[in-house]
């Protein structure tokens, strides 16, 4: 059996990473966010952080003169239904936080230049970090968008407006482009085949949502998976029966997670199986090896006559408080 | 009437003749009478301060089968009859600043009969509060019938009832899974937030998700008994939390949750069938495993002459195992987000659960006969006690060196311990035979626990064999599980320009997996052969622990035993990404992950693993954008007894080509590898016949070891085609479509036919659909739609279990529906 290591490498890095963010004393911003747009785009070691100089602002009612069917018709109109538009209503923030200008930036240098395009923030041509820096000036609060500046979707230049669309969404709700999965689907196209298996999770019947499982914004596990309120994997919120706490915990369940025998987006067996007879699958762990825990089957479970599925006698296979070999739950 | 019963009457009355049902629905389509003009898009109607849309589809559906209908319930199960496939109200205030809310959705599908019912509500008021429910309630049938299926031979039973005595045994072939369910499952999810966007808001939350429900479960206790399973699960979780804003950019929130997890799962044993009887008629259970070669369930099952049950056999008259589950776990968690520097951003997460999980009432009570034990009645009871303590701490932050490069770090700590306690006492009763009552022994010795003595028992002493349990025991079992685990994932990235950028990390991870069981046992052995199981004679010697009796009884007081066992691992990992986009119409990924360990918990666990991904999207022209997608996956155990390898290799790709307004199609192809193969031992010795020619297990006597091979190979395809001829009618035609193929292990390899057959691994699953959309005025839409889902599984030359319990089906249905809008 290996010795234990030293966690002291995993632990101490994040400490001295937190040290170093408190006692930089170029770093902190404190509310001083850049004076002018120049500077904003001069700023090194930044975020996006919006000029706080009125002077520099126009307000929506400006834009509408040119865009209110520019690029396309209704254009503005489409805004002004929008979730969006209630940013102009907020009469206590400052005007970087009202209408077009709290996520296109200030508008004075581009109506002065007749629309130059230049002297504005255009999203076409930005970087995923870009864009969601602006997006997350606002859609930073709570759990759900903590970590999209590390997430999986931004490391690989996918931003906000990748799935959402403030301007024509297609699904009003969240201004999703596009309803989920195919919306997922678009880029994830490899899931799209598991799902269309015969065992499968409902995905495509709408049943179950790829968020359920994982959280597209981000998070602090692997996989950007979603965990319960009581941080146990999130499979057990729809299978609580599987949760225990149990007498006798069948210690894959709960130390390898589901996926240690399950696919959980579809397979071609049942009960999304990894393998097609249960017998097998359990064989491979319950076989004698020299550094394997699990005890390998008895003698007397001829394969040939009997015993041709597991999980009819070790029925309570997930965990029993009665039966240390799972026959009862 | 029994569930299968049920389903395959459902599927009788699917049988319809709905062709004519289709052209009478059709015929209102084709007088394009009243002809307004095509919406382009719903305006809605405005009315008071509100802009309101709302959309109902409502029709009915037209389903005939062939085939399984149990297989096509588990994987479809879209039955006929009237529906609402959709129902949606959206408002939305025109200034922004309505009465009660500003903006609601409500939307609804599935109602009337389908498997999956789902409701969505969205109601809130700019910066007053925000209120989102939905509700999901899925039917989930499952009756594949190969699972937990013991695959019975067709071997006949001598003086067998009709149907287990032919040439052929047709009733010994199972055609229902013993683990069939008709469950139903309801999640509600409810949140109510507060002040959206004040300095301070107030999060309240409450879920709750029930399963209830008929199953088919199994136990073994000499026999295989199928039981009736009545489902009741319950899990209420509330939630109150705060968010606090005190420093620019910083949210503070703190959460308490409690989680309310009832369990009340009563399983009873009603399947006495009525053509196995006793010899003074009485109908017992003789479970479900048939197989006359191999004594299953018993030698000489039913007596020459009569036809009686051999009343020495195993069977059951009846049995109950039920208790009541609970489990309440509080939650505290602080989280933390912050982007006060400006070249940092912070997220934290620490929470601690504290629970407590009990087994109220619980009772286990078989009756019947385990021959191999003389078993009759055994009445099982006793509290059962845990905790259930989780502790996590999260951490992740963001360094933005420049605009270019940033330093990510990801920190993960989890610490679970599950200790758990059954304090069980169980007292057994044993007979001859299954016509004689329970022998009911009166001792002077003091027994662990007193013992209600069966109804039908009869004073005396009790028949005992060398392998019947105590006849009192009270046992303690007090088990623990933990797991303590750190991760920590730290990045560099770089983004050279707007079209490139790339990443290098490393992950490490350290897992501490402790387990624990202690036992100890308090017993009485009642004569007759007392001296049995711990106290069984050891060179004419009682054994440690065990006391002679003047009664003849046997006291046993077992020495605590406790076993622990530790497992250490430590996995290093290194991380890269890299993407591309070199123009705004394409872009490319590529991602991967070396990781190598220095042990694994499970003998399937990967010690190195090397994960690539690649994604690519290119957009050529307006008319036409392609998918490309390659996943590989390669994980190994490989030392010495295990010899573990395995891949998964996914291709992919897909093109969008829509050249006008009028067409549109997606195109699709997926190929996936599957491969695994790993050492494993098992016993597969059939009668009469010499063991298969592989060598020893090591240190397990009596078992072979062989190299247990899996392939499965899938290929999928999808198309979707839409037409829009003129503005009033829009074409759908498209197909998904999967084959798999592939190979396991025999593990019967002396047979000539093979008991378990592939099944689903050499199967087919093509479900091509097509339909028009016919808007025959404003805002009205009728719909005529088919879809065909077809399943075959490749048959196993001569498999008992493919000649007489196929599951293959064919299904058509036909969904004719309006949708009206406005």
């Amino acid at each position: 059996m290996p010795k234990p290591r030293s966690l002291c490498a995993s632990a101490i890095a994040p400490t001295i990473f937190a040290l170093i963010a408190i006692t930089m004393p170029g770093s902190a911003a404190g509310g001083r966010p850049a004076k002018d747009k120049n500077k904003e785009k001069q700023a090194s070691h930044s975020k996006y952080q919006p000029s706080t100089d009125p002077s520099q602002y126009v307000g929506a009612e400006v834009c509408k003169t040119c865009h209110e069917d520019m690029p396309s018709k209704g254009f503005y109109k489409g805004y002004e239904d929008s979730p969006h538009f209630v940013t102009t209503l907020d009469t206590k923030k400052g005007p970087e936080w009202h209408g077009c200008e709290a996520c296109h930036g200030p508008g004075k240098e581009h109506v002065e230049g007749g629309g130059d395009k230049s002297k504005i923030f255009t999203f076409k041509n930005a970087s995923a970090k870009e864009i969601s820096d602006r997006c997350l000036t606002c859609h930073t609060y709570g759990e759900e968008h903590s970590n999209f500046a590390r997430s999986a979707h931004v490391q690989n230049n996918v931003s906000c407006i990748d799935c959402h669309s403030p301007h024509a969404a297609k699904d009003s709700q969240f201004l999703m482009k596009e309803k989920a999965p195919q919306l997922c689907y678009g880029c994830h196209q490899e899931v799209k085949q598991p799902f269309n298996r015969p065992f499968r999770h409902r995905v495509n019947e709408g049943l179950v949502q790829c968020n359920d499982c994982h959280n597209p914004h981000g998070g602090f596990l692997n996989r950007q998976l979603r965990a319960t309120s009581t941080q146990d994997t999130g499979c057990f919120k729809c299978h609580s029966d599987k949760a225990g706490p149990f007498v006798y915990e069948h210690e894959a369940v709960k130390v390898e997670g589901c996926v240690a025998c399950h696919a959980p987006h579809g397979t071609s067996n049942p009960r999304l199986l990894k393998r097609a007879q249960v017998n097998l699958l359990c064989l491979e762990c319950h076989a004698f090896s020299a550094d394997a825990g699990a005890p390998a089957i008895p003698t007397f479970h001829n394969q040939a006559q009997k015993y041709q599925a597991c999980t009819m006698c070790h029925a309570a296979i997930h965990g029993s408080n009665s039966s240390h070999v799972f026959f009862t739950p | 009437m029994s569930v299968p019963e049920q389903g395959r009457k459902s599927a009788r009355n699917r049988r319809v003749a709905w062709a004519p049902v289709v052209m009478a629905a059709l015929l209102p389509l084709s007088t394009s009478m009243v002809l307004g003009q095509q919406e382009d898009e719903q305006k809605g109607v405005e009315q008071d301060n509100y802009n309101i849309k709302q959309s109902i589809e409502f029709g009915g559906r037209f389903t005939s089968t062939s085939g399984d209908p149990q297989a096509y319930n588990t994987f479809v199960n879209l039955r006929q009859g009237a529906r609402l496939f959709g129902f949606t109200t959206e408002m939305r205030s025109l200034n922004h600043h309505g009465t009660l809310f500003d903006n609601l959705y409500f939307n609804n599908f599935g109602y009337g009969g389908d498997p999956y019912d789902v409701s969505r509500l969205r109601i809130g008021k700019n910066r007053w509060y925000s209120f989102d429910a939905m509700f999901r309630k899925d039917q989930n049938f499952w009756n594949y019938s190969l699972q937990a299926n013991p695959l019975n031979p067709t071997t006949p039973f001598p003086n067998g009832p009709p149907g287990y005595d032919s040439t052929t045994c047709t009733a010994c072939v199972l055609t229902n899974s013993p683990h069939l369910q008709s469950t139903r499952r309801k999640l509600g999810d409810y949140n109510l937030l507060l002040r959206p966007d004040g300095n301070v808001r107030l999060r309240l939350g409450y879920a709750r998700n029930t399963v209830e429900g008929p199953a088919f479960s199994t136990i073994h206790q000499g026999t295989e008994q199928l039981l009736h399973e009545n489902w009741r699960t319950t899990v209420n979780t509330y939630r109150v939390g705060v968010d606090f804003r005190v420093l620019p950019r910083t949210n503070i929130s703190y959460d308490q949750i409690l989680t309310y997890n009832k369990g009340d799962n009563l399983q009873t044993d009603p399947n006495q069938n009525p053509l196995f009887q006793l010899s003074n008629s009485q109908a017992v259970d003789l479970g479900v495993s048939f197989n006359a070669g191999a004594n299953q369930p018993c030698s000489s099952t039913f007596q020459a002459g009569t036809g009686f049950v051999n009343p020495v056999c195993n069977a059951y008259f009846s049995y109950l195992d039920h208790g009541r589950a609970r489990t309440n776990v509080p939650t505290e968690q602080l989280s933390l987000q912050s982007n006060y520097w400006k070249a940092w951003d912070f997220a934290a997460r620490a929470s601690y659960s504290g629970g407590d999980t009990d087994v109220f009432d619980y009772v286990q009570s078989p009756f019947g006969r385990e021959s191999r034990t003389n078993l009759r009645n055994q009445l099982t009871t006793g509290p059962i006690h845990g905790r259930h303590v989780t502790a996590t701490a999260d951490f992740g932050a963001t360094w933005h060196i420049t605009n270019q490069l940033s330093f990510i770090d990801l920190f993960h700590y989890s610490n679970w311990h599950n200790p758990v306690r059954f304090t069980s006492t169980a007292c057994s009763f044993f007979s001859p035979d299954l016509l004689t009552p329970a022998n009911v022994f009166s001792p002077t010795a003091t027994p662990p626990a007193s013992c209600a003595p069966p109804t039908d028992g009869t004073v005396g002493t009790p028949v005992h064999s060398n392998s019947s349990a105590p006849d009192v025991a009270v046992v303690i079992n007090s088990n623990l599980l933990k797991q303590d685990e750190k991760t920590n994932l730290a990045e560099l990235e770089y983004q050279f320009s707007s079209k490139i950028g790339m990443r290098v990390g490393y992950r490490y991870r350290h897992r501490a997996v402790d387990d624990g069981f202690f036992a100890t046992t308090n017993a009485i052995f009642f004569p007759n052969n007392a001296a049995r199981g711990s106290c069984a004679l050891v060179s004419g010697v009682l054994p440690e622990g065990c006391t002679q009796n003047a009664d003849g009884s046997i006291s046993f007081v077992s020495p605590a035993s406790n076993d622990t066992g530790e497992t250490f691992i430590d996995e290093h990992a290194a991380v890269f990404g890299i993407w591309f986009r070199p123009t705004r119409d394409f872009r490319i990924s590529f991602d991967t992950e070396l990781m190598s360990a220095d042990n694994a918990f499970t003998r399937i666990s990967p010690r190195q693993l090397q994960e690539y991904r690649v994604r690519s999207k290119y957009k050529v022209a307006d008319w036409l954008s392609l998918n490309g997608s390659v996943t590989i996956f390669e994980g190994r155990n490989n030392v010495f007894q295990v010899n573990d390898l395995n891949h998964n290799h996914a291709y992919g790709f897909a093109a969008m080509i829509q050249p006008n307004e009028k067409l549109g199609i997606e195109i699709g192809y997926e190929y996936n590898d599957v491969f695994s193969h790993i050492l494993i031992c098992y016993i597969s010795v059939a009668a009469g016949q010499p063991g298969p020619d592989i060598q020893a297990c090591p240190d397990v006597p009596g078992l072979e070891q062989q190299l247990s091979t899996y392939t499965n190979k899938s290929h999928y395809g999808f198309f979707d085609i839409t037409v829009t001829p003129v503005r009033r009618v829009t074409a759908r035609l498209g197909a998904n479509l999967t084959g798999t193929s592939g190979s396991e292990l025999r593990l019967d390899p002396q047979a000539l036919i093979p008991n378990a057959v592939t099944g689903s691994l050499n199967s087919k699953y093509l479900h091509p659909y097509g339909g028009v959309d016919y808007r025959f005025a404003k805002s009205w839409t009728g719909k005529a739609y088919w879809d065909y889902y077809g399943y075959h599984e490749d048959p196993t030359t001569g498999a008992v279990q493919d000649l007489f319990a196929t599951r293959n089906f064919r299904g058509n249905l036909v969904t004719l529906s309006v949708r009206y809008a406005f």
